[in-house]
């Protein structure tokens, strides 16, 4: 793509200053991707051509300044130092000068030539930020474009100022660091220059500040060289000597006064005052507040689940009443007209694959509503601020910091949790959240809540709902207590700054993709592992193992899943579910916790659609329709419940036979307190195991030992909440 | 010395600070300190995660998701935090 007589360019600037967009904007469609030498990073290429001349152009990953602490900061570093492009663009955001302006003055103190592309000017002016871009450019010996790059203002000019600049000497900005640095600085440039291979490197007062600042990727390059470990040790102790004369380590010298020099100068280019408080801070000051902010975080979770419980009601029931009807019987009659109705293979079908797999569809609804909450939370910024306030209540009982992380996560799924449990330090505090976050209820639970809280608590499901969500919150708090105060006592804290991203609308387009994304796993996984888990269940359910019964033709407690649950069932029976159809339920939710959901539909309403009369095919068709429109009228309806305007009772009270089923089952396994039962049932599917994929997330996190912990610990932690819930609530004479 | 005062008030608080809680403790508006911010993370002094997407390693051999797993850092179940961690980074030299 480039040839020999190309001018090389290179773009930096700070993470997020638009840095992408003006690369898109400048080169168009002739890009190029590889890797940088030796690395994992994705180098960015390309070209582009002002008045005939061709220029080839380098993306450098983002960088806030040049002395590297992350990978990614350490290629651009080495490659400005190395390389000495021909002019580097350096993309400085305009509504943030003063962050953007330590790279763009130590890119200028290495004696590169720069345009600096002053980006997003329309935010900056939107927050009344002017910048005297002349001024500026006077201050900083380099020319300086105004940019709006995600529109492409201001590209043609950046490419012009780029020619202007490609020949042109090329100044040295030299700030002033004070007496003692500058003495310093003087003897180390001696030092330098005595030694020509060392000199050679660069400027030699770059040099001496890299060395000086600690920069370990100066160090090790001029360790390599002849002589380079005298000057290391020059440097050594000139370090020694800033931090002996001014009492601060060297490095924190030269920050504070390159600070000052920032400082001085935003001040006199800008027009008006950075401002003082935005809106966004002002919101912060009550959405993060030590006693404000957990009321706060309630409240909106407390609308997320009214709206994923209630609102969705009548498109829950659309669906059910599809799956369970029109769709059951058009298989059905598919199957009679290939001649494959009767048998065992239309048990599969209809018992196994639609009993199941469409006993998990039917929360496609509520899953959806869920992840449409979450994507607007997370696109406006206040999952962070949710983050701070669970923070700082986990942080009172001693659980790390960075915890709430993976705690996060795991509301939407538990095995990127446990991976995600590698962003925290110490061995001891990834092994910690990694016991803990099982507990936060993921989204494959809340069809299980559904449809029990449907069952038993039709008047208050959000509530019950949301105190599930509270508890496992609570429990995974107590036990991180717990551990923290016995087998994993707390190490010295790596302390840290969070940066709170800034309140925006969220974006239609970025929460579309979410709920898109995010919904069709939860589709993909009842066609994957659901129908694969429904099939095995209703082979377990078809194979006799007792009685006279043959294959697919036997009683489903004569089957071999009828036996091995009922060698469960007197464990759970305690707990007030130790029927072997709620054990059975339980055993394959180990698979996945949706599961749970299709083995009781498989295992309570197998005789569902055989008994229902069947209408004809066109008017399945035009009932389907009907009931979509009407479901969405009601859903509208249903929307003022959020905020607590019940105008109207939207819910059907007409159990569902899979519904009327359960019911009979609880109350029979129960004695009569099915609601207690219900709700022990609900807490064990909480505290147990989250499924087959978390286990082996976990073992392959933590080894096989932890992982036996982590599931006979959640195992008993489930039987004992479910063992409070029902025989307290018996002892307490509720249910 | 505002930055040495800035990481003193960072490393006195155990664990997880706020930017804006700085700022109240410092007396300075919000904007400021996220200046200050930016200047320790130039100078090397304060390290960067962004808690975003986190590495999930090999999510395919996990189970379930083998089979629709769209790879580390972009699995849609992943919550997006959206922010950004500034770690202390310990300096052997310093001497306050």
């Amino acid at each position: 793509m480039s040839g020999a007589n190309d001018r090389r360019i290179a773009i930096a600037g700070c993470p997020n200053a638009g840095k992408t967009s003006l690369f898109n904007q400048l080169t168009g469609a002739k890009q190029k991707v590889g890797n940088w030498p030796g690395q994992t990073v994705e180098q960015f290429s390309g070209e582009f051509t002002v008045a005939d001349e061709r220029f080839e152009i380098v993306d450098l990953p983002g960088a806030y300044g040049l002395v590297a602490v992350s990978a990614e900061e350490a290629i651009a570093a080495t490659y400005l130092a190395e390389e000495r492009p021909e002019v580097v663009v350096t993309v400085a955001d305009a509504s943030n000068l003063a962050g953007s302006l330590h790279l763009v003055a130590q890119i200028a103190e290495l004696g590169l030539r720069q345009v600096v592309a002053l980006n997003m000017v329309d935010v900056a002016e939107r927050r009344g930020i002017e910048i005297d871009e002349e001024r500026l450019s006077a201050a900083l010996g380099v020319e300086v474009v105004r940019t709006v790059a995600r529109r492409g203002v201001g590209t043609a000019d950046v490419k012009s100022a780029i020619a202007r600049a490609d020949g042109r000497q090329s100044p040295q900005l030299v700030i002033d660091y004070g007496p003692v640095v500058e003495r310093h600085i003087g003897r180390l440039v001696e030092d330098i220059l005595a030694r020509p291979a060392v000199a050679a490197v660069g400027p030699a007062r770059w040099t001496a500040l890299q060395l000086l600042a600690g920069d370990a990727a100066m160090r090790t390059r001029i360790g390599a060289l002849p002589a380079g470990d005298e000057v290391l040790a020059a440097a050594a102790a000139d370090r020694d000597g800033i931090a002996a004369e001014s009492g601060f380590a060297a490095e924190m010298v030269l920050a504070e006064r390159r600070f000052e020099w920032i400082t001085r100068l935003v001040g006199a280019m800008t027009g008006s005052q950075e401002p003082g408080l935005l809106w966004s801070d002002r919101m912060d000051r009550v959405l993060t507040h030590r006693f404000f902010g957990i009321p706060v975080f309630l409240g909106v979770m407390w609308i997320v689940l009214r709206v994923t419980a209630d609102v969705t009601a009548p498109y829950l029931d659309w669906v059910d009443a599809t799956v369970s009807g029109p769709m059951s019987r058009w298989a059905v009659g598919l199957l009679g007209l290939v001649g494959a109705d009767g048998g065992w293979f239309e048990s599969l079908i209809v018992d196994g694959v639609l009993a199941g797999v469409g006993a998990v569809l039917v929360f496609v609804p509520v899953l959806f509503a869920l992840y449409l909450m979450l994507a607007l939370l997370e696109d406006s910024g206040y999952m962070s601020r949710a983050a701070a306030v669970m923070d700082r209540a986990m942080r009172a009982v001693g659980i790390p910091g960075k915890a709430f992380l993976p705690m996060m996560v795991g509301f939407g799924c538990t095995v990127p949790a446990i991976y995600a449990t590698r962003t925290l330090d110490s061995s001891r505090d990834r092994l910690l959240t990694g016991l803990l976050t099982p507990f936060m209820s993921c989204g494959a639970r809340l069809p299980v809540y559904i449809l029990l809280a449907a069952v038993f608590y039709a008047d208050s499901k959000s509530m019950v709902v949301f105190a599930m969500y509270l508890l496992g919150i609570a429990v995974a708090v107590l036990i991180g207590f717990l551990l923290s105060k016995t087998a994993l006592r707390e190490d010295d804290p790596t302390p840290f700054v969070m940066v709170l991203p800034e309140f925006r609308l969220p974006n239609t387009r970025t929460v579309w993709a979410l709920v898109r994304q995010r919904t069709g796993s939860f589709i993909k996984g009842a066609g994957t592992t659901i129908l694969l888990a429904s099939i095995a269940v209703w082979l377990l359910l078809a194979l006799p193992v007792t009685g006279d019964g043959g294959f697919a033709d036997t009683e489903i407690e004569n089957s071999a899943f009828g036996a091995v649950s009922k060698g469960v069932a007197p464990v759970l029976d305690p707990l007030g579910f130790g029927e072997w159809e709620q054990s059975g339920s339980l055993l394959s939710g180990f698979v996945a916790k949706e599961v749970v959901v299709s083995t009781v539909a498989q295992l309570y309403a197998v005789d569902e659609t055989a008994a229902e009369d069947a209408p004809g095919f066109a008017a399945d068709l035009a009932d389907v329709g009907t009931s979509f429109l009407e479901a969405g009228a009601d859903t509208l309806r249903a929307l003022p419940a959020v905020i607590g305007l019940d105008f109207i009772d939207l819910e059907d009270d007409t159990p569902t036979a899979l519904q009327a089923a359960v019911r009979t089952s609880f109350e029979d396994s129960s004695g009569g307190r099915g609601q207690l039962a219900a709700l022990g049932f609900m807490v064990f599917v909480l505290l147990y195991t989250p499924c087959m994929a978390a286990v082996a997330a976990f073992r392959q996190e933590f080894g096989t030992r932890w992982m036996w912990v982590s599931v006979i610990g959640q195992f008993a932690i489930a039987w004992a909440g479910a063992f409070i819930v029902f025989q307290g609530g018996r002892l307490v004479g509720l249910g | 010395m505002r930055l040495a005062a800035l990481l003193n008030e960072i490393e006195q608080s155990s664990g997880l600070v706020l930017g804006v809680d700085l700022a109240r403790r410092l007396g300075v508006p919000p904007a400021e300190v996220a200046a200050m911010l930016t200047a320790l993370r130039a100078s090397g002094r304060l390290g960067t995660e962004v808690a975003v997407a986190p590495a999930m390693g090999d999510c395919s051999s996990a189970g379930s998701c083998s089979m629709s797993c769209p790879g580390p850092g972009e699995c849609s179940l992943v919550i997006d935090v959206s922010l950004t961690a500034l770690e202390v980074r310990r300096s052997e030299t310093r001497v306050s």
